[in-house]
């Protein structure tokens, strides 16, 4: 029933095309799109870090330094949790691909879980960063801070976005809309997980390793 | 006439059928790519009209050396809100409406991949163009709390940061962009999705009309390039709200100018790929139809427009030679910007061998075509010789450049849509217009464009910069022509529209295919085509691509 | 969509050939968090480095975006199923990638 209601929602597949849903494409574009706007940032933060303009007098503090042995190796949990509701996602997909809804359904909540948890640590590292070191004086250089900010508070938002998502797709296995028949819009939604997951790999890498 | 032969046209529901309101709001929430399209043409060729008004100011300005029309505060903003309004919300929007309309018949399809996306797409193009000409409301009426930014579209910092500009306009227009980024986006994601799973039997890739593949190519442009100025934009706004905290594009807190520059032309560069890449594809139509003769060297066309595509992301500081980067790198980005040509020349070469002894017929859209491939090839000549450095250096932001953008963009991209405009009107609206009007605004226009836009070539050798008030009274002659042609220019649109509404009052009914030749799937259907399009799913009959010698009776030999 | 349940990525059954991965990026990540301590303590570049002083920061620079690559290249592969996607779609996803060298390459100030 809920699988015709849903073909109904897009056109169906031409003779010739990729095999795969509409969605899929639509998702893999978009992530195009969404990677290019990361890739602003990162090169950036690349160019202000390679120290030309005004800012070229003002060296650029140490990641390492600023945050700490201990602020590197909280960042690197993060880091780690992420990757793990990565993993609980592509476990979700393979139980709903099975047809394990219900198995499917809690792998779905472990990640929904790991990426709000993910958001916590985050937002107590920028309070941590805004009162105690960022603006204290000792760092010269304004860019620093404000290309941090940027980048993980964009990443943030791709996050917080991510996890909605999942928590749509979570409410949905759990009403029943989401079954093994559809299974590829957990598949869609995880591309986006994924996605996300990736680019932290790569702004963990740069601003906070480098 | 009968509500059949009304297509898509004709009102869904009976209420639809009395009431006018009830019609326009099944029009306004209808995810039929087709009424999404005809939406997005109207609704350009309004904001079209917003830009031609600044133009005009900008052209009464310049007549005459010193002030005479505007102030110089006011004058300020006109080149930049002009050419926002032409580039966002004219030029792109009308392909992407062409596009809606015709891509899925073209591949036959019943409608977009995603029609509430499509649908949503437009709706945030008014909003984006009222956020962004809201400042401009208010000059009219004289209100100075809010005023258009003056920085040009280009919006470098720092004139663009709060230390210079801290107007609530800027910031108003730089949301304004990024909506519209948005939009054609979301829109780029349609066109991919619908091109690459929606194609009907045996249109396999290297069979798409061009102007889907044309449409293909824009769309991986757009995808890739917008994103990066929505960055740029982010980062700008960011700056300008916290100017003490954010400081990446100001020298005096640390930041780098140039590195706007990088981003923005990261996009704009590519955007003018973006602006005459489905202007190729409407040419591609129209030549082979009104030659009779099947498009010369279909695959080189294509694969010319992917290196054209890719080439384009790697040249974009060639509008920074004189931002002091190092000579090396402008060297290089020299040599890619040349390379440009040879993909541009083969298509130049493809539409002439088209044409080579064929039998030509020059009905209104065939006359713009071949207007087009005459000034193009103009346009584009000039484009060569502002990529060389030493050249660029004399030549930058001097009316030179101001000439060759206006070849690339109104003999280029306005005469494409000329010609596609004309090309399907018949097909959109089921009415034939008027030859011979049309070919009185065909000549009109090719005159003075070229009556407005050549002599500017010359005041750009001669040193007359852009974007200035006010200038040295031995350019006076020159600008007084250029002035005239702009409004003898813009006058000869009203033939378009007379022709429209002519058109629109004596309902002379066309044919499926009026131009008897054409061969895409869009001429298979009634004109207007029905609702969704086929009624049953459609067989696309391959067409033979290579060029060896000629197989088919009904193309004649080339002459040799 | 492969409806089969011996869905497979290179010859393992799935969810094995997921924690692998996963173990994989854990492990490249400890290694990353590794370098930069090695490379440089809390007050600048480490006297008693394993490195040496004056490449430490060139080499850990190389290594970390090698590592990096890695690990999004596993992401993209395995967990966003690029392994078993149609060739098109992979050149979809690497098309960003391509792009963004372009650009952060072009941004290098020369």
């Amino acid at each position: 029933m809920a699988s015709t209601a849903l073909e109904e929602l897009h056109p169906p597949l031409g003779e010739e095309s990729l095999g795969v849903v509409h969605g899929k494409l639509g998702m893999w574009t978009f992530l195009v799109m969404d990677a290019m706007t990361f890739a602003g940032f990162l090169a950036g933060y690349a160019r202000l870090r390679w120290g030309v303009g005004g800012g070229a007098d003002i060296p650029w503090p140490y990641p390492y330094d600023t945050f700490g042995q201990v602020g590197i190796q909280l960042t690197a949990f993060n880091t780690f949790i992420l990757v793990c509701s990565s993993v609980s996602m592509v476990h979700s997909l393979a139980a709903a691909l099975k047809g394990n809804m219900k198995t499917a359904q809690n792998w779905m909540l472990a990640t929904i879980i790991g990426g709000l948890f993910f958001l916590g640590i985050q937002g107590f590292e920028w309070t941590h960063l805004i009162k105690d070191i960022f603006f204290n004086g000792d760092i010269k250089n304004v860019n620093f801070a404000a290309t941090f900010f940027c980048l993980t508070g964009f990443h943030g938002c791709h996050v917080a976005v991510g996890v909605i998502y999942n928590l749509i797709m979570f409410l949905g296995m759990r009403s029943g809309k989401i079954h093994q028949g559809n299974a590829s819009l957990v598949e869609i939604a995880g591309l986006y997980w994924h996605f996300v997951d990736l680019v932290w790999i790569l702004v963990f890498t740069f601003v906070y390793l480098i | 006439m009968s509500t059949t032969a009304k297509g898509y046209l004709a009102p869904l529901t009976k209420e639809a059928e009395t009431s006018t309101w009830v019609y326009l709001k099944e029009w306004f929430c209808s995810t039929d790519a087709k009424r999404i399209g005809v939406m997005y043409i109207i609704f350009s060729i309004i904001m079209g009209l917003v830009g031609l008004a600044e133009s005009l100011a900008i052209r009464i300005e310049l007549a005459a050396p010193g002030p005479t029309f505007v102030s110089d505060a006011t004058y300020m903003t006109l080149p930049g809100m002009h050419a926002t309004a032409m580039i966002f919300f004219f030029i792109i929007p009308l392909y992407t409406g062409f596009a809606n309309f015709l891509v899925p018949i073209q591949i036959g399809a019943p409608d977009m991949a995603f029609p509430k996306l499509n649908l949503c797409a437009f709706w945030i193009l008014p909003p984006a163009a009222l956020i962004t000409f809201s400042s401009v409301l208010f000059q009219v009426f004289g209100v100075d709390l809010v005023v258009p930014p003056d920085f040009g579209w280009t919006a470098y910092p720092p004139l663009s940061t709060a230390a210079y500009n801290s107007n609530i306009g800027a910031d108003l227009w730089i949301m304004g962009v990024i909506l519209v980024g948005t939009s054609s986006t979301m829109g780029a994601v349609n066109f991919l999705s619908t091109v690459f799973n929606m194609r009907c039997k045996n249109m396999t890739f290297f069979q798409l009309p061009l102007f889907t593949w044309a449409l293909v190519v824009t769309s991986f442009l757009i995808l890739a390039s917008t994103p990066v100025l929505s960055s740029a934009m982010l980062m700008l706004q960011l700056e300008r709200t916290m100017p003490e905290l954010f400081s990446f594009f100001s020298p005096q807190g640390g930041g780098d100018p140039i590195l706007y520059q990088h981003l923005f032309w990261f996009y704009s560069h590519p955007a003018v790929y973006i602006m005459i890449m489905p202007g190729f594809g409407i040419i591609s139509e129209i030549i082979p139809t009104f030659s009779r003769k099947p498009i010369f060297g279909y695959s080189v066309m294509v694969w010319s427009m992917i290196a054209i595509a890719v080439l384009g992301f790697v040249v974009w500081a060639h509008h920074m030679f004189t931002s002091g980067i190092a000579t090396e790198v402008r060297a290089g980005f020299m040599f890619l910007t040349m390379l440009i040509a040879v993909p541009t020349g083969i298509k130049i070469f493809s539409w002439l061998g088209t044409m080579w002894g064929g039998s030509l017929k020059f009905d209104t859209p065939m006359l713009f075509a071949t207007g087009f491939l005459i000034m193009f090839t103009i346009g584009g000549l000039s484009g060569v010789t502002l990529a060389s450095v030493p050249v660029d250096i004399e030549l930058h932001d001097t009316y030179y450049v101001v000439a060759h953008i206006h070849y690339v963009l109104v003999a280029g991209a306005l005469m494409t849509i000329f010609a596609g405009f004309y090309f399907w009107w018949p097909k959109i609206t089921g009415l034939m217009y008027d030859e011979r009007l049309g070919r009185i605004h065909f000549w009109l226009t090719t005159i003075f464009i070229n009556v407005t836009f050549f002599v500017q070539h010359y005041l750009g050798v001669k040193g007359m910069p852009r974007r200035y008030f006010d200038y040295d009274p031995s350019f006076a002659d020159l600008n007084l022509v250029s002035s005239l042609g702009s409004f003898a220019l813009a006058a000869a649109q009203l033939i378009l529209f007379a022709n429209i509404a002519l058109s629109l009052k004596r309902k002379v009914a066309a044919t499926a295919n009026p131009w008897k030749d054409a061969k895409t799937l869009e001429w298979a259907l009634s004109s207007p085509p029905p609702h969704h399009n086929f009624d049953e799913d459609p067989v696309w009959e391959p067409v033979e691509r290579g060029h060896g010698p000629a197989s088919h009776d009904a193309h004649p030999q080339p002459a040799e | 969509m492969a409806h089969d349940k011996t869905r497979t990525i290179g010859g393992i059954e799935l969810n094995v050939s997921y924690m692998i991965i996963w173990a994989v990026l854990l492990g490249l990540t400890l290694v990353e968090v590794f370098i930069p301590e090695m490379a440089h303590g809390p007050t600048g570049p480490r006297e008693n480095s394993i490195f040496d002083p004056v490449f430490s920061r060139n080499l850990s620079i190389v290594l970390l975006i090698a590592l990096a690559i890695a690990k999004t290249y596993c992401v993209a592969w395995f967990y966003m199923h690029l392994v078993d996607e149609r060739p098109l779609i992979v050149l979809i996803g690497c098309t960003p990638f391509i792009f963004s060298v372009f650009l952060t390459v072009g941004l290098f100030p020369w």
